[in-house]
């Protein structure tokens, strides 16, 4: 025992954090019986880094435990990481999620159709009307529902202003968990802008409650046009100003560049999607591979990135924003400004009996799906929620082993998760 | 216009010839259907990863209580590097509705699986056979039902004060 416990650190001045208790929950796997010999082996080579992650642990050493949340800042909400380390390395990480489990889907089949619409914004709640997108998209193709030109419109429009929004307040908060406060404070300013927006069109901030089925609430008041003019320019004026803080900082290059390293091939395995997969290289948007709405009549790049490490995540997501701005800058131009905004409805809403339809859209975390089978009533008979941020977290358990504590804050930081679509 | 990805020849090409049991449909939006019999599914599985379908979007189940069936369904596409979809497929698999049947996992085909797998297991009771760590994911490890189940019945439910209280209270005031 003590003749291990000086351990391999020594040469380079780290204390060996040691802990001889047993994992409190059981989470974490027995340390002798690693590696993992439920993984299948090809698996485990392929994706849980270099094995002297595993071969540190075969003198017996025992190793820290720790618990990472459920209220920790840098797990954006209530995600536990239960990790094991060596010294500051990570050997072990699970993800433990399920603290904001509020039965969505159960809660879905008891609701009518038109009354989910509203409801479907608490899932990713930084992209309301991303969710209400993709609800509204399935049910429309479940009921065979046509959208009126200017409503598509009006939702490209908001849609594209939620991206935006959702991307600077990942942005602040990525920042501040790489100790960025400044970034932090900026971001949040250019946030609540678009959040005026939001107040300005629906009365609603965080929660817009926009999209009906065949349409929207309501038209764009008169004063939303110079608004969203004057907030356009603004934000890329303060994208200038990010990039100047952040982008070419040393410290924050030290910190992103090269860590958390995920290849196109693994981050397909493992379902990721959103910026997380375009970071690899492999320009997946919805938007363009399976276009829905209007998004085919605009001019828009995707921004890819080479190496697949937070830094390519960062700026992935720093491009995407100036996207969103060219889209709703080409929609603002082609509005239609005469027309209804609301499509008709039957007074009925009679889904063919076993009916099931499959909708995605691309949230700002990546492939929102929407799966929803009918039985012929007013009610989903089962509706089932693919949230991106949910395969997205599944690749930070598979990256973490090797990292330090501070890149799996880093790493965490930026896939960009939403706990709310996590758990549902 | 198009409003899906092109589908003129999908990667999946050939399943009829390859696995004569599979049934092929469609659903209402144009997505194909696959549904495979529960001793071929594992097979197929790894059939349609070689042909090319490697990107797991969703697994999740369906409960169809009436009939005593329970489906598990899988949403697969190929993404391929230019970040196109080009083929997508819905894989069906029935079982019996029982708690605890089991059914082979494809955590090793596609590791998406992994989570997916273990939220079916935890909402509708599914045992995925040869699975890394199959535990309950949302629900906390010593819950006992599987909530997504049509037969489930919520033991407290969300009624604010029961009837007994009130009468238990009414009681004791008197």
């Amino acid at each position: 025992m003590s003749s291990r416990s000086k351990g391999s650190f020594a040469h380079h001045g780290l204390h060996r954090a040691r802990d001889d208790q047993p994992g409190a929950d059981g989470l974490l796997s027995d340390p002798d019986a690693l590696p993992a010999d439920g993984l299948p082996k090809e698996i485990a080579e392929a994706v849980d880094g270099p094995p002297e992650a595993m071969r540190k642990l075969e003198d017996g050493s025992k190793f820290l435990e720790l618990s990472m949340g459920p209220q920790h800042p840098s797990t954006h909400g209530v995600l536990r990481l239960a990790v094991r380390l060596d010294g500051e390395e990570v050997v072990e990480c699970k993800v433990d999620i399920g603290y904001l489990h509020r039965s969505f889907e159960k809660f879905a089949e008891t609701w009518q159709f038109p009354q989910l619409a509203p409801f479907v914004d608490r899932n990713d709640y930084l992209a309301g009307t991303l969710n209400e997108h993709a609800y509204c998209l399935a049910v429309e193709r479940l009921l065979d529902l046509e959208v009126p030109e200017r409503a598509e419109y009006i939702r490209v429009i908001m849609a594209e202003l939620n991206r935006i929004g959702s991307h600077l307040i990942w942005f602040g908060t990525f920042a501040m968990d790489l100790g960025a406060t400044t970034a932090f404070l900026w971001a949040f300013e250019g946030r609540e802008r678009i959040y005026d927006l939001n107040e300005v069109v629906t009365g609603g901030r965080m929660f817009p409650q926009f999209f009906r089925l065949g349409g929207v609430r309501n038209d764009f008041p008169q004063e939303f046009f110079p608004m969203v003019e004057k907030t356009l320019a603004e934000i890329e004026a303060s994208l200038e100003k990010f990039h100047g803080l952040v982008t070419g900082n040393p410290i924050f290059e030290a910190r992103t560049k090269g860590i958390g390293r995920l290849s196109a091939e693994e981050a397909i395995a493992f379902g990721c999607s959103g910026a997380v997969l375009r970071a690899t290289g492999v320009p997946y948007d919805v938007r363009k591979a399976d276009p829905y709405s209007i998004y085919d009549r605009f001019e828009f790049d995707v921004p890819v990135g080479e190496n697949g490490d937070v830094y390519d995540r960062y700026i992935v997501r720093m491009r995407e924003m100036e996207e969103s701005i060219k889209i709703v800058r080409q929609a603002l131009k082609e509005y239609p400004r005469k027309g209804p905004i609301m499509g008709k409805l039957p007074r009925r809403l009679k889904p063919p009996r076993g009916a099931e339809v499959y909708a995605h859209v691309e949230s700002p975390r990546g492939d929102l799906g929407v799966y929803i089978v009918s039985d012929g009533t007013d009610q989903p008979y089962r509706l089932k929620w693919r949230a991106p941020s949910f395969s997205n977290l599944y690749a930070v358990q598979r990256l973490a082993p090797g990292l330090m504590v501070a890149d799996l804050v880093a790493l965490v930081g930026s896939v960009d998760i939403v706990l709310g679509e996590v758990d549902r | 216009m198009s409003s899906g990805p092109q589908m003129s020849q999908p990667v999946w090409h050939g399943v009829e010839a390859a696995f004569p049991a599979v049934e092929l449909s469609t659903t209402k939006d144009g997505w194909p259907v696959a549904t495979v019999p529960r001793d071929q599914y594992a097979g197929l599985c790894r059939w349609l990863k070689e042909k090319g379908l490697n990107f797991l979007a969703s697994l999740t189940a369906v409960h169809y209580l009436d009939d005593g069936e329970m489906h598990v369904v899988l949403h697969l596409y190929r993404i391929d590097a230019r970040g196109k979809m080009d083929s997508r497929l819905v894989l069906k698999v029935k079982l019996p509705d029982a708690v605890g049947e089991e059914l082979p996992s494809v955590a090793s085909i596609w590791p998406a699986a992994e989570w997916h797998e273990r939220e079916v297991f935890d909402m509708f009771g599914i045992r995925f056979t040869g699975h890394p760590d199959l535990r309950r994911i949302l629900m906390e490890a010593d819950y006992e039902a599987h909530p997504l189940r049509k037969d489930f019945v919520d033991r407290k439910p969300n009624l604010g004060v029961s009837r007994e209280t009130l009468a238990k209270d009414a009681a004791s005031k008197r």
